[in-house]
């Protein structure tokens, strides 16, 4: 009993080793076989749209096919058919071996089978264990959304014809308007005429135009978005800039100066780059918008603490003068007299520096931030053509005519004072050039004197106690004696004027005009409203 | 009296300057070599236009430039009996540049035979036969292109390793920067995950300058470089083909291929 059990579980586990080996005799025999087959690798298409990387449907594109031959397979010759709706040029199609990185020629000849099949016959068949490339340039794509894969069948040179997997599928989208439009005008007579002129082509193709449109679009937005984000920091960091440059302490006027000419003195391309590949080399990781914003603000800083100093620096020291004698300390004086009026001054300068800050927004297409050059240039590099730089400098102008015009406009309202209105253009313009006065106004005066009054004497004036001694003052109706609150060296040219009112007409005015800018200064708010 | 004075000088400085326009115009159509059929941009010159940031294809040193290409492009300027003057242009600007055939006669940069550039410009034949990589920091941890979905990928502007990464890595953002230099700086600074370029150039450019990086992708594309030239100068191709037979054919073109490459 134990005996024949024991036979029993000796044949059952020899049957086990048996079919064991076969079953690996089986699998060693068959393993090879799907790496001997031949086997399609991969398939692609390459992005035909200028704004992204999708395949759009309805354009041309080139569809790369790769397949690896297996050991000792050689190949005759290939059919490859694409999806219906695919046309593809035999003539425009290219075939390459490759063994391991080496480029073979093939001796390939394609013809066309039908529309959507090529088939590639190869003079002596191929070597063996290749990489075959199939790339069909310049194939029209349906215009269907969809996943997409051509299937193929090989002949090898020992006769077996084998029908190879299906290649793994792309994925095309259907056709943008801009494209849409931008393949209906190359077919009109007018563009095609227009388009056979080299220049015209190479630099206003109204088919590039359209096709770069939005993608130009977009980086403008991103351009505008960068300059406005940055300006504002560039006008505090400026500030503070020109705060170190004209303060009293050494130190601090020493770094302010180092950092303005260090900035100004460099080319901002070279900031860009240390900023963009030495920064994170030293462990500083800052977004791309981000450290462009920072950079912008940072070299605008520099430039605008300039602009402001030049502004506060026209101001006449008689401002000073007469907003300290008035107990004004040097802050309210910078605060509520100086900066107002020197802010004013620079608005035209500031706008140029807007104006060259946006343009230099353009420089960070170097560093990869994706800008409106850098938009442009990356349908430049899918055509070849110089058009989307043209859009691109429309698009530049669309922000910049308004404002230079806009410059013009306030240079010439500040400039040639011809409003009646403008209590300020009687003395002096805008750039601080006197303007003589005549006689008979030495009446107004007083009466500016006593407008001051009333208008410092509202609550919300917070220097209220030194309004009320010039109250006094000007209540005593006498000028040479406001003259006399308001300060000494203001005094000694009022008296002059009061001794001899027709005869030292630049004395008057210098009294005038400073009369004239305390008012102005100690109300911000009739400054900002007197233009 | 004065004003006849002032006349008749401003007449003989127009005449002075139309004669010398004539003399201009003149002399760039004589510019035609009498032994072959081509036009030159410098009468004498073969001026040749390369983006000198690609080594060991082109490179500055010294702000001399070096490389396979420039050793090439000299060789067929001497077979022309020609004098060669390579100017720095940007890579993108090149195809675009000869098309207009204005700047230079020639365009040599590495620059990959595709029915796309054959659209503008003649190409001679083909010269070098390249391939692509894929480079990353070693340290980064990536080792597979499939690894790269979605990640940021440096590439020259305009160039096939652009192309490969946008149809090859999925979802990938492709930044383009005008230098091949600027992709490996900014791989390094970690603006880019991974540069997409052409073998040579990356494994040239981690041999002297980013031993930090490395290659995770050899990509056989077989893609091959042709010399630039414009499609109203066919003779100029013609010529330059010649000549490019002709130092395949004596040996030369092994030489300088051996200088630069080890051989196959």
């Amino acid at each position: 009993m134990q005996k024949t059990f024991r036979a029993a579980t000796f044949n059952r586990a020899l049957f086990i080793a048996i079919s064991c080996i076969m079953a690996a005799f089986l699998l060693l025999a068959m393993v090879p076989q799907p790496s001997q087959a031949m086997e399609v690798t991969s398939c692609t298409a390459r992005s035909n749209s200028s704004a992204s990387n999708e395949v759009m449907g309805g354009m041309e594109t080139r569809i790369t096919w790769e397949a690896q031959l297996g050991d000792g397979e050689q190949l005759s010759s290939l059919t490859i058919d694409y999806p219906d709706g695919f046309n593809v040029p035999a003539d425009k199609v290219k075939v390459t071996g490759l063994s391991g990185l080496d480029r073979i020629d093939l001796g390939e000849t394609v013809a066309s089978v039908d529309e959507n099949t090529i088939s590639i016959g190869f003079s002596t068949p191929t070597q063996a264990g290749l990489l075959i490339r199939v790339e069909a340039n310049n194939t029209m794509l349906p215009n269907e959304e969809g996943d997409y894969a051509p299937t193929a069948t090989a002949t090898l040179a020992d006769g077996t014809v084998q029908q190879l997997d299906q290649a793994p599928t792309f994925h095309i989208t259907s056709v943008l308007w801009n494209e849409q439009a931008s393949n209906e005008l190359a077919e009109q007579g007018w563009v095609q005429a227009w388009n056979s002129n080299k220049f015209l082509h190479m630099f206003l193709d109204p088919t590039i135009a359209v096709v770069a449109l939005p993608t130009v679009f977009y980086g403008w937005l991103q351009a505008l978005l960068m300059v406005v984000a940055s300006f504002p920091i560039a006008i505090v960091w400026g500030l503070i800039l020109c705060f170190m440059r004209i303060c009293k302490i050494k130190v601090l006027r020493g770094i302010g100066s180092l950092y303005v000419n260090v900035v100004r003195g460099t080319p901002l391309f070279l900031q860009i780059y240390i900023a963009f590949f030495g920064l994170p080399l030293v462990g500083i990781v800052v977004g791309d918008y981000m450290l462009s914003v920072i950079v912008m603000s940072l070299n605008s800083g520099a430039y605008l603490c300039e602009i402001f100093r030049a502004g506060i620096e026209s101001i006449q020291k008689g401002q000073f003068e007469a907003a300290r004698s008035l107990g004004m300390n040097s802050i309210q004086t910078m605060f509520f007299v100086i900066i107002p009026q020197a802010f004013r001054r620079v608005i035209p300068t500031m706008t140029s520096e807007f104006i060259l800050l946006y343009k230099d927004t353009s420089l960070f297409a170097a560093v990869g931030v994706m800008e409106m050059i850098m938009y442009a240039r990356s349908v430049v590099s899918t055509t070849g053509n110089m058009t989307p730089y043209i859009v691109a400098a429309i698009f530049y102008l669309i922000v910049t005519l308004p404002l230079t015009k806009m410059i013009g406009t306030v240079e010439r309202r500040l400039g040639h004072p011809q409003d009646p209105g403008s209590k300020k253009s009687r003395f002096h313009n805008i750039f601080g050039r006197k303007v003589e006065p005549k006689k008979e106004e030495e009446g107004l005066r007083v009466a500016s004197d006593s407008e001051h009054v009333r208008v410092t004497d509202s609550p919300e004036d917070n220097t209220e106690t030194v309004s009320a001694s010039v109250k006094t003052a000007v209540a005593s109706a006498s000028a040479t004696r406001a003259a006399d609150a308001l300060g000494g060296s203001a005094a000694s040219s009022a008296s002059s004027a009061a001794t001899a009112p027709g005869g030292s007409g630049g004395a008057v005015m210098d009294f005038e005009a400073r009369t004239r800018r305390i008012e102005a200064g100690l109300n911000p708010e009739g400054l900002g409203s007197e233009e | 009296m004065k004003f006849k004075k002032v006349a008749a000088l401003l007449a003989s400085g127009v005449l002075v300057a139309s004669l010398g326009l004539v003399g201009c115009s003149g002399g760039s159509s004589n510019s035609q070599s009498a032994s072959s059929d081509y036009t030159l941009v410098n009468p004498g010159t073969l001026t040749v236009i390369s983006s000198e940031d690609f080594p060991p294809f082109e490179n500055l040193e010294n702000g001399e430039g070096v490389g396979f290409d420039i050793d090439i492009i000299n060789e067929v300027g001497n077979r022309l009996g020609l004098q060669v003057d390579i100017q720095n242009y940007s890579f993108d600007g090149i195809v675009p540049a000869i098309a207009a055939n204005s700047t230079a006669d020639l365009g040599i940069s590495g620059i990959t035979i595709t029915p796309e550039r054959e659209d503008q410009i003649l190409f001679s034949d083909p010269y070098f036969d390249s391939n692509q990589a894929i480079v990353v920091m070693k340290n980064s941890g990536i080792t597979d292109v499939s690894q790269l979905k979605g990640a940021t990928i440096a590439a020259q502007s305009g160039s096939t390793g652009s192309d490969w990464a946008k149809e090859n890595i999925e979802n990938a953002n492709v930044v383009d920067y005008q230098e091949a230099t600027a992709c490996f700086a900014a791989l390094q600074a970690g603006q880019a995950q991974a540069v997409s370029i052409d073998l040579p150039v990356a494994a040239q450019n981690i041999k002297t300058g980013y031993s930090d990086a490395t290659i995770i992708q050899e990509t056989p594309t077989g893609e091959q470089y042709g010399i630039v030239i414009s499609k109203d100068n066919p003779g100029l191709q013609a010529a330059v083909n010649q000549a490019l037979s002709d130092m395949k054919a004596d040996g030369t073109y092994d030489q300088i291929y051996s200088k630069w490459f080890e051989t196959k």
